[in-house]
């Protein structure tokens, strides 16, 4: 494993970590349900997610990988 | 002269039964496109049309669905949010720090995805390069497509108010919430 895959890994175990972490303790810390949901409150917030899964599904599934 | 409890109970179990089936419909349409856009190679055009009309459809049900079924209107949300920015304190310490651990996490992935993408060597990837590693399988690029799909409808119906909102509407079609929706109602 090199130096970038290991920062992944490490990257992705913090954010594991984190959510479970604030899903446990949903009373007192923001999750992530919580913050999307906050996006989700309006027609602009929910524009902007759309807009940036539409943006990852054309970078990811038609763009060189 | 009142109607009967069970006249106005039949027409709502059935319009729930519909939506149930509808629903199930849809995740049979959604994997079934899933599966056959694994074997669509990246570089195709049926892979460009196929992906790009799965985010026209999206997007049209999202506001064919939701029109005037979203809580908040654009301008009360990003008076909220703005309010929240002005006066971070009003929250708990706690709640704060955890709000700081969030940006301090995407930020720490979208910075090393672009320090990554600058360097271009083969032993710092991107996050893309990645997940094209997955996707570069018949099986990892349907499941991908399909789980791409499910994030998609999620963003598109949930946390949507019950349509029974009082009165006011922004430009996009949606309504403030009135005081019989309470403001909080979610299907």
């Amino acid at each position: 494993m090199n130096l970038g895959q290991l920062v992944w890994v490490v990257l992705a175990a913090m954010l594991v970590v984190w959510i479970i972490v604030t899903q446990r303790f949903s009373d007192r810390l923001p999750t992530l349900i919580s913050i999307v949901r906050g996006f989700l409150d309006s027609w602009l917030g929910r524009c902007i997610l759309l807009a940036g899964w539409a943006e990852v599904g054309w970078h990811l599934f038609c763009q060189h990988p | 002269m009142q109607r009967p409890k069970d006249s106005f109970a039949a027409p709502r179990e059935r319009r729930a039964t519909l939506r149930h089936w509808v629903e199930w419909v849809g995740v049979f349409v959604g994997l079934g496109f899933a599966w056959w856009e694994g074997y669509q190679p990246w570089p195709s055009l049926a892979a460009h049309i196929s992906i790009v009309s799965a985010i026209i459809v999206v997007i049209a049900l999202a506001v064919l669905v939701g029109r005037r079924r979203q809580s908040l209107s654009s301008r009360s949300w990003l008076h909220r949010v703005g309010a929240g920015l002005r006066n971070p304190t009003k929250r708990s310490p706690l709640f704060l720090a955890g709000s700081i651990v969030w940006v301090v996490l995407v930020l720490a992935i979208a910075g090393w995805d672009f320090h990554s993408f600058l360097r271009e060597v083969p032993s710092l990837p991107t996050l893309s390069y990645l997940i094209g590693r997955v996707s570069r399988f018949v099986v990892g690029r349907s499941i991908l497509v399909a789980a791409w799909l499910a994030l998609g409808a999620f963003f598109a119906f949930s946390y949507r108010s019950k349509g029974d909102v009082a009165s006011g509407s922004d430009d996009c079609g949606s309504r403030r919430p009135g005081p019989a929706s309470g403001g909080s109602k979610l299907s």
